[in-house]
């Protein structure tokens, strides 16, 4: 006999792991989790349940030209900075070792909370929140879950970056951005979707930021403003990008302008 | 040239495919593309073989799995092998954006007509398989028959098939507070038989 759930939410576990509930109800799930500590372990345990149904699955060859595919979008495809502890950055291409580590057959036994505890603090980046981050829907929650979401809010961007990349028509292009750095844009018309991803821009002065602009022969469409945070970041333009678009980017005011109030410092052409 | 030297002796023990998945990917947050080839080869028939059961469409499957393999690289940084296996964290991500594409693409407008005419035996038998078929794993396949009847055809829709509780629901012809329950009563009997909990 299984234990009883704690309240409604309870009986969402199943389906969740099985990717089952709607967006929004995955949303509330997620929010309830953060409160229940016995509900996060049940998670945790039928995920990795879910994970021995996939792995009874008989494998399939891929077909041998995929993966010329991907290895070749790895050079346009960024990665994300590590959330941990900076000691572990890699300063010069290496990791160093992470107290701990899987050394299979030393660790201490660890109860299914701690591991489900543990698990918690590295799922949401993944998996666990990308919904309720997208859609606004987790308020409150103190500092943890405010970093959270900034973390999966981060993640939401390399889904959809990834997303356009694999896109059959993705293509891609580097221009050098006048007042230093590169922005190299990645664009599927079919999609209609693009994601700028610069490197080496200057962060700008407090009370002004960089603007994305869809431009053709109508004029320029403001498509979403970033500041320049460490020295590769990604951006998923907004709106809809129309086939033959030319994308630019401004120095505007905090906030962004309706309409470029400066030369561009960068402009990518996509026809 | 000090930097260097690391991935130098990264290069010496070059037979990455005797390296855990684990390692690989710890590889992969660096930028090694090497690993992350290495964890490709490893891998990609057990994540494309997830892909293909649930959206069938070939070129959908070739699709995702590039998406899925592109998220790999690009969240490697984020992954720490002292909180789960490499391939479970894999795995889920791939299921996870299956589903995702399975909802997304036209497929699920097809079966929202399929759904509307479930009294029709055939269209329910192709999308229930037999557990004979679907599971190769011996030891999944004897915990799965184990499940009450209306467990295993509603973890078997929201798994295998993609199919969201909502879907289950019209398909089983069951409330969806009955699926969910029967969801998570099967997922809970399955983690039992298969001594997933410690």
């Amino acid at each position: 006999m299984s234990p009883k759930p704690s309240d409604d939410i309870g009986h969402d576990s199943g389906a969740y792991v099985l990717h089952a509930l709607s967006a929004d109800e995955r949303a509330r799930f997620e929010s309830a989790l953060t409160d229940s500590e016995a509900a996060r372990a049940e998670v945790t345990e039928l995920a990795d349940t879910a994970v021995e149904l996939g792995l009874s699955i008989a494998p399939v060859e891929p077909p041998a030209a995929l993966r010329g595919r991907i290895l070749d979008r790895l050079a346009t495809t960024p990665q994300l900075a590590a959330v941990e502890a900076p000691a572990e950055a890699p300063v010069d291409g290496t990791v160093a070792p992470r107290p701990g580590s899987a050394r299979p057959g030393s660790a201490r036994p660890e109860s299914a909370e701690e591991r489900a505890r543990r698990r918690w603090t590295l799922r949401p980046v993944s998996t666990l929140l990308a919904a309720a981050a997208v859609l606004g829907l987790l308020f409150g929650g103190g500092i943890a879950v405010n970093a959270v979401i900034q973390a999966q809010q981060v993640s939401a961007t390399a889904s959809e970056v990834s997303r356009i990349q694999a896109a059959p028509d993705s293509r891609h292009a580097t221009v050098q951005v006048s007042t230093g750095g590169t922005a190299t844009l990645i664009w599927s018309a079919e999609l209609k979707r693009s994601a700028i991803v610069v490197h080496g821009m200057d962060a700008l002065p407090g009370g002004k930021t960089y603007e994305l602009w869809y431009l053709d022969e109508a004029g320029a469409t403001p498509a979403g403003t970033f500041d320049a945070r460490g020295a590769t970041q990604s951006v998923v333009l907004a709106g809809a990008m129309k086939p033959g678009d030319t994308v630019g980017i401004t120095v505007e005011p905090s906030g962004g302008s309706s309409a470029p109030t400066t030369a561009p410092i960068a402009v990518v052409a996509t026809a | 040239m000090l930097a260097l030297v690391p991935r130098d002796l990264d290069g010496v023990d070059a037979d990455a495919s005797t390296l855990s998945n684990e390692e690989l990917l710890r590889r992969v947050a660096t930028g090694d593309r090497d690993s992350f080839a290495a964890l490709y080869d490893a891998t990609a028939p057990r994540v494309f073989g997830l892909v293909k059961r649930l959206l069938r469409d070939h070129a959908q499957s070739e699709e995702v799995t590039q998406e899925i393999y592109l998220e790999i690289w690009q969240t490697a940084t984020r992954y720490d092998p002292t909180k789960g296996g490499a391939m479970a964290w894999m795995m889920t991500m791939a299921h996870r954006r299956a589903v995702d594409r399975v909802r997304a693409s036209q497929a699920s407008r097809d079966r929202d007509v399929r759904i509307g005419i479930r009294d029709h035996a055939p269209a329910f038998d192709s999308v229930t398989e037999n557990v004979e078929v679907l599971i190769e794993s011996e030891r999944v396949k004897a915990a799965m028959l184990r499940l009450t009847e209306l467990q295993r055809q509603a973890v078997q829709l929201a798994y295998f098939g993609g199919y969201s509780h909502r879907e289950v629901s019209a398909m089983l012809s069951v409330p969806i507070g009955t699926v969910k329950t029967r969801l998570r009563d099967g997922m809970i009997r399955l983690r039992d038989e298969l001594g997933v909990a410690s």
